[in-house]
């Protein structure tokens, strides 16, 4: 927690390899989301582009950016 | 020449004293900067694995008055809104809740969609024994994140 939203690549070995991993903090009686950050798995290939045998950053964080937002 | 060359050091420090002392980030609230959670928050991890529905861990700061034995019980976790538990009950056991980390599934999901709002208390990692105090603040060590077998 660093007081800014993050999005970037990572080794992330300590969750046992996922594909991505998102966190996000909130106050428990407001319901205020304080931060967010996603962290893309750069053991991964990824691409932009729809190149075949990669995952596709728009869609992976798509799905992401939803848990920033508790969905 | 020396008058000169003085003026030219002082300069020099001061851009240096200026450039180590300014920040580039500003602190949000809350935020510790040592990767603690700080009071009163909840720090949810969403881990996706390929294929699979993510794992969840829910992980709650110490409670807004400073203790971090907040009294609780798992089913308040299903209050509208965000996660509410301060502890919960597992297996017939009570866990304090202000350092704990479980997984949850999503209650409405085929993949991992809902709100938070729907989230149930899967399995307790690592100990199967309520968390007892190892710290001398009351907090227990960190346990180890992985799916649920």
């Amino acid at each position: 927690m660093d007081g800014n939203n993050d999005v970037t690549w990572d080794d992330l070995n300590r969750y046992q390899n996922p594909i991505a991993v998102t966190v996000f903090w909130c106050n428990t009686s407001t319901g205020v989301v304080v931060e967010a950050d996603l962290i893309n798995n750069r053991n991964f290939v990824w691409a932009s582009d729809g190149w075949d045998g990669s995952y596709d950053v728009q869609n992976i964080d798509t799905h992401e950016f939803g848990h920033f937002l508790v969905l | 020449m020396k008058t000169q060359r003085r003026c030219l050091i002082s300069a020099l420090v001061i851009v240096l004293i200026l450039a180590f002392s300014a920040s580039p980030v500003l602190a949000a609230p809350g935020d510790t900067g040592n990767g603690t959670i700080p009071p009163g928050l909840t720090k949810v991890t969403f881990v996706h694995h390929a294929g699979n529905a993510p794992d969840v861990i829910v992980e709650r700061g110490p409670g807004g008055n400073g203790n971090p034995f907040v009294s609780g019980e798992a089913s308040v976790c299903s209050d509208a809104g965000l996660p509410t538990c301060d502890s919960f009950d597992w297996d017939g056991q009570h866990w304090p809740g202000a350092s704990v980390e479980y997984n949850v599934n999503l209650k409405n999901s085929g993949d991992d969609g809902g709100f938070l709002s729907a989230i149930q208390p899967q399995r307790k990692l690592g100990s199967t024994t309520p968390v007892q105090p190892s710290q001398p603040d009351g907090r227990q060590q960190r346990r180890h994140v992985g799916r649920p077998k």
